[in-house]
């Protein structure tokens, strides 16, 4: 069972406040029944000096958002609105004498009950920004589709690079297996295009030229052809190979991410071309150019 | 009244007579069993013997059927990478979705490797659909994996069935026996399940010592190579105790498996009394199929890990499938996969009886849980007055089973 | 120098002895990346390629790609069975690289079918 502190469980077998205030002038909804965890809190607002005189709480959740219910409401009652937006999900951890990681976003849900029924009594919207989707990191409780979304958004390639924009992973590091999955699935699908082939900064300002493959002649094709279907291996590990031009006897390909350090890499260009000469039945060369070479073409 | 357990598809405890048969082997027998030397000897006997034990109560056709393992989830991965490993050329696998972790796990990790993993789905009761398997079964398929019995809802599926139809195609069938064996008889030799894990601490075994039963011929590769215990199948010098321990607990489940019909009568009490006291709950899983002592009952409205913790203040114990206890933010996959509407998935309680439940204790839960729920539901922004509110779930329209 | 195992060796001339065609000699493929792993695939060949090294060794000639010969000079041959299909198993030394991807995967050994068919 979870490490539950002592005001934990007091507030949990106790809750102060858990009732419906029936004129509440503020009320804040978050939560689903789907996600396991709903709360709703409200809030008599007294109109001129906007403290909050009273506050209940109904909530739909484990052990740790109970208490972090009942631990809000003791907190706001007696504070200006100004004051209780102050409130953040640590404050209301610490109240309780501290929460395990994993039920870190119990105290959250409360902070943005607050945020909701503050924002409900001034009249203004307020999101619900609710996680969802499997939890990669305990720590400090990121879930796959937010680290999705951040890999995509800006073109992350390592599990640092997740660490930095996310936070995910910067703790335990149990999750980091996770999390390069989460990565493998993101690289994987994304085609060639600008944002995705270039991993250190240097790089990331040169680009392969957009090919229009209709334009270019059967050689090309056929050489475009073979590359895609090697790229998912190299990308799965962080690399790439772009085609920048195809003659008849030669090939010219850029290599980036985790493939120009390695020096292996020339082991991979003849790999690459002997792939090609059995597929074309005939030699043809395969030399790789720098990025930077590319951008005189 | 002191604290009453009712989660032993969780673990269970050691039975005295099982301890009792450990202690030498702990003591004074402590020799390895692989020397020459006269301290071996009692040792190696007590783990032959254990070997007898076991397969007696599988009902194996030979005692060298049985290998010793540390727990089920190592013969879990051994199972299924022995299968892959001696069928190289097919790269499939059927499993189900409801499999324990250890089964779902490995499987992810092969189709990561670039094998194709065919899950099987579970209807809303949690049963499976045969035509489908069948339709899946080919030459391409290596092994089919599937659970004898569910350890959060008990659903029983009918492997010897299916192990049949998987020969037909030279298939081989594994099975997770962990919470079917020892809840009633079964006959190995006389089916065509090929493997077969199960552990020792769901039947008043200790922790620390499995099994895996693999019928004679079939073609297997070690997951744990080294030494050679265990005929070169499993090395590592053998949990003698552990093994002596389950070994008794096999012997002990044999005699005792009458009483798993009474125990089948409290658990329908406690399931009848239940429905009957709480207004908006349902029993999960399969009702008409199922291993005699498991009720999952979800109570809607509600979540797991606050009854739980209700529960543990009056001194019961069970587990829950609800969100909370299974470390995400989605109810356990087994609730998912039978379509558990949310407003009951996360309400979920598991109570699995053993052979030291008693009749007061069944009647103690069922006078101390209504309450509990009643209060939750007065906490709940879903529930007024006695029944839920609608109109506040929106658009979520709650079915029945 | 390549290692070849004596029952591997045996087993190789007497395949050549039974190739119908043409034949200069045993190409030797690296195929794969070092991240995700190299396989070596081995095979009877005709022609010689501009970027080939051509490799005596053992009444045998090996063949292969200039850029992965340095890779490949050192493996080891020796028999093995597929199937119950006789073969060959080649295994290249290890990688050695220092890439930002933190390590190489560890080269595999392949199968490689016994035949006296010419590629």
């Amino acid at each position: 069972m979870w490490n539950y502190s002592e005001k934990v469980k007091d507030h949990f077998f106790n809750p102060r406040n858990a009732k419906v205030i029936a004129d509440a002038n503020a009320v804040g909804d978050v939560g689903s029944i789907s996600c396991g965890d709903a709360l709703r809190l409200m809030l008599q607002v007294n109109a001129e000096s906007e403290i909050i005189e009273d506050a209940g709480f109904q909530t739909f959740g484990c052990g740790s958002a109970i208490a972090s219910s009942s631990a809000l409401t003791e907190m706001v009652i007696g504070k200006t609105l100004d004051d209780a937006l102050k409130i953040s999900n640590m404050d209301i951890a610490d109240y309780l004498d501290g929460l395990p990681p994993e039920k870190m976003h119990c105290s959250v849900m409360g902070q943005e009950a607050l945020q909701a029924a503050i924002a409900n009594f001034r009249g203004e919207e307020w999101h619900d920004d609710h996680e969802e989707g499997a939890l990669i990191c305990k720590c400090f409780a990121v879930d796959e589709v937010k680290i999705i979304k951040a890999v995509k958004e800006n073109g992350l390639t390592s599990i640092a690079d997740v660490i930095n924009y996310t936070k995910a992973g910067g703790g335990c590091g149990a999750c980091h297996e996770k999390i390069e999955q989460a990565l493998q699935k993101v690289l994987a699908t994304q085609p060639c295009n600008e944002a995705r082939i270039a991993t250190t900064s240097l790089e990331r300002s040169k680009v392969a030229p957009h090919v229009d493959l209709s334009k270019k002649d059967e050689n090309w094709r056929t050489v475009a052809a073979v590359l895609e279907e090697m790229r998912p291996r190299l990308q799965a590990d962080g690399g790439d190979v772009a085609l920048i031009s195809v003659t008849d006897s030669k090939v010219e390909v850029a290599l980036s991410g985790s493939c120009v350090g390695c020096m292996m890499t020339d082991m991979t260009l003849s790999w690459i071309q002997q792939t090609l000469m059995e597929k074309m039945g005939r030699y043809i060369q395969v030399v790789s150019v720098t990025q930077a070479e590319t951008a005189l073409v | 009244m002191k604290a009453i357990y009712l989660d032993n598809n969780a673990t269970t405890r050691l039975d005295p007579m099982v301890l009792e048969a450990m202690m030498p082997f702990m003591t004074e027998h402590y020799g390895n069993p692989s020397s020459i030397h006269g301290f071996g000897e009692p040792v190696r006997k007590g783990i032959e013997r254990a070997r007898e034990q076991v397969a007696a109560l599988l009902g194996a056709a030979h005692d060298s059927e049985i290998i010793f393992t540390s727990c089920a989830t190592e013969a879990n991965s051994t199972a299924i990478l022995s299968a892959v490993e001696a069928l190289p050329e097919r790269k499939e696998i059927i499993t189900s979705v409801v499999e324990h972790p250890a089964i779902l796990e490995v499987c992810e990790h092969l189709e990561r490797r670039g094998y194709t993993i065919h899950r099987l789905p579970v209807d809303s009761q949690g049963r499976l659909d045969l035509d489908h398997y069948q339709s899946l079964l080919s030459e391409n398929v290596a092994l089919v994996s599937v659970m004898w019995a569910n350890n959060e809802t008990g659903t029983v599926f009918p492997v010897q069935t299916m192990a049949t139809m998987a020969k037909e195609k030279g298939v081989l069938f594994h099975t997770d026996g962990v919470q079917a064996v020892g809840k009633f008889p079964i006959h190995l030799a006389s089916s065509d399940i090929d493997m077969l894990s199960f552990s020792g601490h769901k039947i008043h075994a200790p922790k620390g010592v499995g099994a895996l039963y693999v019928k004679r011929g079939s073609r297997f590769r070690p997951l744990l190579r080294g030494g050679h215990q265990e005929r070169g199948r499993r090395a590592g010098t053998e949990n003698a105790a552990g093994i002596v321990g389950l070994g008794m607990a096999c012997e002990l489940a044999e005699v005792h498996m009458p009483i798993m019909s009474h125990l089948a009568e409290l658990r329908d009490e406690l399931q009848a009394g239940l429905l009957e006291k709480v207004p908006c709950s349902i029993v999960t899983g399969d009702i008409e199929n199922r291993t005699p002592n498991t009720l999952n009952i979800a109570f809607e409205y509600i979540e797991g890990e606050a009854i739980l913790l209700m529960l543990n203040q009056l001194g019961i114990a069970a587990s829950s499938g609800s969100a909370c206890t299974s470390g995400s933010l989605e109810p356990s996959h087994v609730m998912r996969a039978m379509s558990i509407p949310y407003t009951a998935a996360h309400g979920s309680v598991r109570f699995s009886l053993s052979r030291y439940t008693r009749q007061k204790e069944i009647d103690y839960v069922l006078e101390k849980l209504p309450p509990v729920i009643e209060r939750l539901r007065s906490l709940s922004p879903y529930w007024v007055q006695n029944k839920p509110d609608l109109e506040k779930m929106g658009e979520f329209a709650p079915a029945y089973a | 120098m390549i290692q070849i195992d004596e029952s591997a060796l045996t087993q190789l001339h007497q395949l050549q002895q039974q190739l119908v065609q043409e034949c200069i000699g045993l190409r030797l493929i690296a195929k794969g990346d070092p991240c995700s792993g190299i396989k070596v695939d081995m095979g009877w060949t005709a022609t010689q390629q501009p970027d080939d090294v051509l490799f005596r060794q053992d009444g045998l000639v090996f063949l292969a790609d200039r850029r992965q010969w340095p890779l490949l000079k050192d493996c080891q041959i020796s028999l093995a069975e597929r199937q119950g299909q006789p073969g060959f198993n080649i295994q290249p030394q290890p990688a050695d690289c220092k890439c930002s991807s933190g390590s190489c995967s560890p080269t595999q050994a392949t199968n490689c079918p016994s035949t006296a068919s010419v590629n």
